[in-house]
């Protein structure tokens, strides 16, 4: 029974160390033998891809390397010849693609982010203006862009109202999705740093036009992924009224007619931040509700007009929801989407609802 | 038969834990489609079809002995191929689930990890639990319930904030073609079947409430599961070979991010009872046959699931037949067929008892 006991115990660390060095580590890199990378820019020179990378030890002591290859994981491996060290990509924030690979189509480079080990699919994707290079390499402040910086350039769409927050997992279901296009915010290198210029949006993975920063917040609040934002007001009798939305609500409904109709809802309640003109006209709350209103739907209908039906993306999902609530009509239809977009009916209604606190109190201290 | 002293509860709560691992390995290469919501469907059909199943092995067992105990007592020595063809099961069963972690470690974790290594490890635990016996497993599993229920909820509760019901694709909108897929694999997945023909006998209680308090709280977690995957991931779950793992690495709160971690150990926890259950099992079934309780056929049979496992991950042929739905579905309608079998009597000694 001794005997017994005294080969389990034996048997037991046998195996302890056994485990110890096979999974613990041993062999594996150390931390300061890794490039942690924290954005990638991938760009199309016309033969290879071009990736420049932003990598750090630690957070606030940032790198910058470029190398090139066929595919972006060559290029990416090549990093260990400048550096010596090995790439990882776990703590990766965010993906930029130049002009150049999205008018080539980022079908070949996209796959090494979706299918890797090692990548996430909740990173932050981009389109840069020019090269991809540029962003990653703009300064500011005399010192590299932190990247944490850059990708909170996509949140900040759901507070400024005009740029779109879009991951790897919402691109390529934007693409893989039944009757949807994707879509990427725009950066360029501004006077402080980088700036969210547009939003592009593709057929497939190929880029086929963008929209406005003021089209983007019309397709935000249609697609109701609208927090706030500043809407500026101008009338010849009101002035300039800057209105700051605080609660946006956008819903699209079908009705199945010879041709299906879409009907878009956008629900906005906003504050007055700021008037120029006279507010104490007769109905100046209307006015400004009735100006709105316009002046959203005008938003909603240019992103529809540029991408539905000028450049037959459609980004809105608007076949999407055909897909799932009608789903004998689109798989009939289905495969003429593109032209049907066009023939279909788009009807786009805001309610806009200026709260009224702050004239109910001056009129309360008036009296 | 050996006394234990296992209620249905805990036994049922130990095929629950082995029966997560089946939901949290799908994907669309499995289930045959791109639609994977219509897999919760599966499972209920998959569901329906158990209770058929269960039938003869509830009917077998009214006497108070397993099915192979009662092949033995009816059939002779001929009866000894109903306890080997569910040590087959077993060792094939286990085989395929350890082939189908390793994969999960080489393609999605790390391609350079020491896999073999690692479900060598798992297996050795197992056996350590299928030598210490049933009311070891048993009790451990009921620790492991917890824990799974907990590490799910933290994940599912953190990631149902990324559901949106425009990723979901309407019902059946192939057809019926990929939840038929779906029933053969949630039934090749399925051994609870078999380890109740040989394990049943040993449970105290009422096991039919057990058996359907299985049967509904599998098909919740699988519900919701392939919700999440649904609504969460949308299409990019099927360009990954284990969308749970993807849903695991979505998960933050604040700086604690990528709870994919949880998804690995809830994975290794059920694989290790689910494991422990079927090496008890085999030893039962080596028992009714010798008459004596040894530990040779644990180490056997575990020595035969690492083989196959480690076979299965690196060939691609094996691999094919392992994972493939169809063959082990089959394996399972067999395994179901045994009861009747074993309820042939044919030997004289048998037909007084």
């Amino acid at each position: 029974m001794r005997r017994r006991t005294i080969a389990a115990a034996v048997l037991a660390v046998v195996l302890a160390v056994v485990l110890a060095l096979s999974l613990g580590g041993c062999g594996y890199p150390e931390l300061y033998e890794r490039v942690i990378i924290h954005g990638i820019g991938v760009d199309w020179d016309g033969q290879d891809y071009r990736v420049t990378v932003r990598s750090s030890a630690t957070s606030e002591d940032e790198e910058l390397f470029t190398c090139e290859g066929r595919t972006v994981l060559e290029a990416l491996s090549d990093l260990s010849l400048t550096t010596g060290r090995e790439p990882f990509y776990s703590h990766n924030y965010l993906v930029v693609f130049g002009m150049d690979c999205a008018q080539r189509g980022l079908n070949e480079c996209i796959d090494f982010f979706v299918r890797y080990y090692n990548t996430r699919p909740a990173v932050k994707m981009f389109l840069a203006e020019g090269t991809a290079e540029e962003i990653l390499s703009t300064e500011k402040d005399g010192k590299p862009m932190k990247m944490s910086e850059l990708q909170a350039l996509g949140q900040g769409g759901r507070y400024n109202g005009q740029a779109a927050q879009v991951e790897i997992l919402d691109f390529v279901n934007g693409v893989l999705c039944e009757g949807s296009s994707p879509v990427l915010p725009v950066l360029r290198p501004g006077g402080e740093g980088v700036e969210a210029a547009a939003t592009a949006y593709f057929h497939g993975y190929q880029v086929a036009g963008s929209l406005t920063r003021e089209q983007t917040r019309g397709w935000l609040a249609a697609m109701d992924q609208l927090d706030m934002g500043e809407l500026v007001v101008e009338g010849e009798d009101m002035g300039s009224v800057t209105l700051s939305l605080r609660s946006v609500g956008g819903d699209i409904r079908i009705r199945m007619e010879e041709q299906p109709v879409f009907y878009i809802d956008v629900q906005v309640d906003a504050d007055i931040s700021s008037a120029d003109g006279n507010t104490n006209q007769p109905d100046f709350y209307g006015k400004i509700e009735a100006t709105a209103k316009e002046l959203v739907e005008d938003e909603v209908r240019g992103a529809i007009r540029q991408a539905v039906e000028e450049d037959g993306c459609d980004i809105f999902g608007f076949g999407n929801q055909l897909y799932r609530e009608y789903p004998e009509y689109w798989r009939e239809n289905g495969e003429r989407w593109p032209d049907l977009m066009v023939e279909c009916q788009y009807q786009v209604l805001a309610s806009v609802k200026v709260r009224r606190l702050e004239q109910e109190n001056r009129r309360g201290l008036g009296g | 038969m050996e006394k234990t002293n296992i209620s249905a509860r805990q036994f049922f709560v130990a095929m629950f834990v082995s029966q997560v691992q089946v939901t949290i390995a799908l994907n669309a290469q499995y289930t045959g489609g791109e639609t994977i919501l219509d897999s919760f469907f599966s499972y209920l059909l998959a569901m329906a079809a158990g209770i058929v199943i269960a039938l003869p092995i509830w009917m077998a067992q009214r006497g108070g002995r397993s099915v192979p105990a009662l092949a033995m007592e009816n059939l002779g020595r001929a009866g000894a191929v109903v306890p080997l063809a569910y040590c087959l099961y077993f060792v094939v069963a286990g085989g395929s689930s350890l082939a189908l972690f390793q994969i999960f470690l080489m393609d999605t974790v790390n391609p350079d990890f020491a896999t073999g290594l690692v479900i060598a490890a798992l297996l050795g635990t197992a056996v350590y639990g299928g030598l210490r016996g049933i009311e070891t497993v048993m009790r451990c599993a009921g620790c492991v319930f917890v824990v799974m229920l907990l590490g799910c909820g933290l994940v599912f509760g953190i990631v149902a904030s990324r559901f949106d019901s425009r990723r979901l694709d309407p019902l059946f909108y192939n057809g019926m073609t990929q939840t038929w897929r779906g029933v053969a694999l949630f039934l090749a997945r399925t051994s609870v079947f078999a380890d109740m023909a040989v394990l049943l006998p040993q449970v105290r209680g009422r096991k039919a409430w057990g058996f359907v308090g299985w049967a509904a709280g599998t098909a919740g977690f699988i519900g919701v599961t392939v919700l999440l995957i649904a609504g969460c991931l949308g299409r990019y779950a099927y360009t990954q070979n284990f969308p749970v793992y993807v849903l695991g690495s979505l998960t933050e709160v604040r700086s604690l991010q990528r709870l994919d971690a949880v998804f690995t150990g809830v994975w290794i926890m059920g694989l290790i009872i689910k494991l422990a259950v079927d090496l008890y099992a085999c030893q039962v079934c080596f028992a009714c046959m010798t008459g004596k309780r040894r530990k040779w056929p644990v180490w056997a049979a575990a020595g035969a699931m690492l083989v196959l496992a480690l076979l299965g991950a690196r060939t691609s042929g094996l691999q094919g037949i392992l994972l493939d739905p169809k063959y082990l579905a089959v394996c399972t309608l067999v395994s179901a067929l045994l009861p009747l079998v074993a309820s042939i009597k044919l030997h004289r000694k048998g037909r007084g008892s």
